[in-house]
């Protein structure tokens, strides 16, 4: 836990000196939705599972975004979560895709989705229908432990609050 | 990224009315580790980096970050 400090700490120092040069972009978002999650590799307990999640993203520059998660296991009763940094790796100016890499700190309350760990990340997000829908998204996500050797995926369906951006 | 492929290409397989959607994702996805993205990624970064360093931020709606 010593290192998400620094990160929380970060957020905040940003959230209270944004400048945003576009008005009509809000840096934050929020979105809440479920999961379908699968975890593999060595000790992995719990093989998959249904969550209901909660995220928070706060995007700093065309590619550079910091985004929070949090989840709750409906059948194996965990609740887990990460906050980290990613970079957009495709056209920055898609606002209905994009893929990116990253990194997080991951955390969960049970020994099945611990230890909390570091974890680079890869995932994409992807409108399917933003004209009849601009707040659902649809995306993936998995992460290898760099201390367990866990990957931890998941398939997201998004509902964006505040908004379709 | 390997891993998020795999999972689509399972879905794919085993809800075959869902592969022309998915199809071009999956393709996407090979996009983001290509040489040419991560030149342009190096280059971007640092003043981006500088940029929000001075407080100033130019942000984006990606989908992803929702995820």
């Amino acid at each position: 836990m010593k290192f998400i400090n620094p990160l929380i700490l970060a957020v905040l120092f940003f959230v209270g000196h944004v400048d945003p040069c576009d008005g009509a972009t809000k840096p934050f978002r929020a979105s809440v939705g479920v999961n379908g999650v699968w975890l593999d590799g060595p000790g992995a307990a719990i093989p998959q599972d249904f969550e209901g999640a909660g995220n928070l993203s706060l995007s700093l520059s065309p590619h550079l975004s910091v985004v929070g998660n949090g989840a709750y296991g409906f059948s194996y009763s965990y609740v887990r979560g990460d906050i980290g940094a990613r970079v957009t790796a495709t056209d920055v100016d898609n606002p209905n895709f994009n893929a990116f890499l990253g990194i997080k700190y991951r955390v969960g309350s049970k020994d099945e989705v611990r230890p909390a760990e570091w974890a680079p990340n890869a995932g994409f997000g992807w409108k399917p229908a933003p004209a009849l829908w601009p707040q659902l998204v649809v995306g993936a996500d998995a992460g290898y432990g760099l201390q367990s050797q866990r990957v931890l995926a998941y398939l997201a369906v998004r509902y964006l609050l505040g908004g379709a951006q | 990224m390997a891993t998020v492929k795999a999972v689509l290409e399972r879905i794919s397989a085993a809800y075959p009315d869902t592969a022309d959607e998915l199809q071009p994702i999956i393709d996407s996805l090979d996009a983001p580790v290509s040489q040419e993205n991560l030149v342009a990624l190096a280059e971007a970064l640092p003043k981006e980096i500088a940029a929000i360093a001075t407080g100033h931020v130019e942000p984006r709606p990606h989908s992803g970050d929702a995820v």
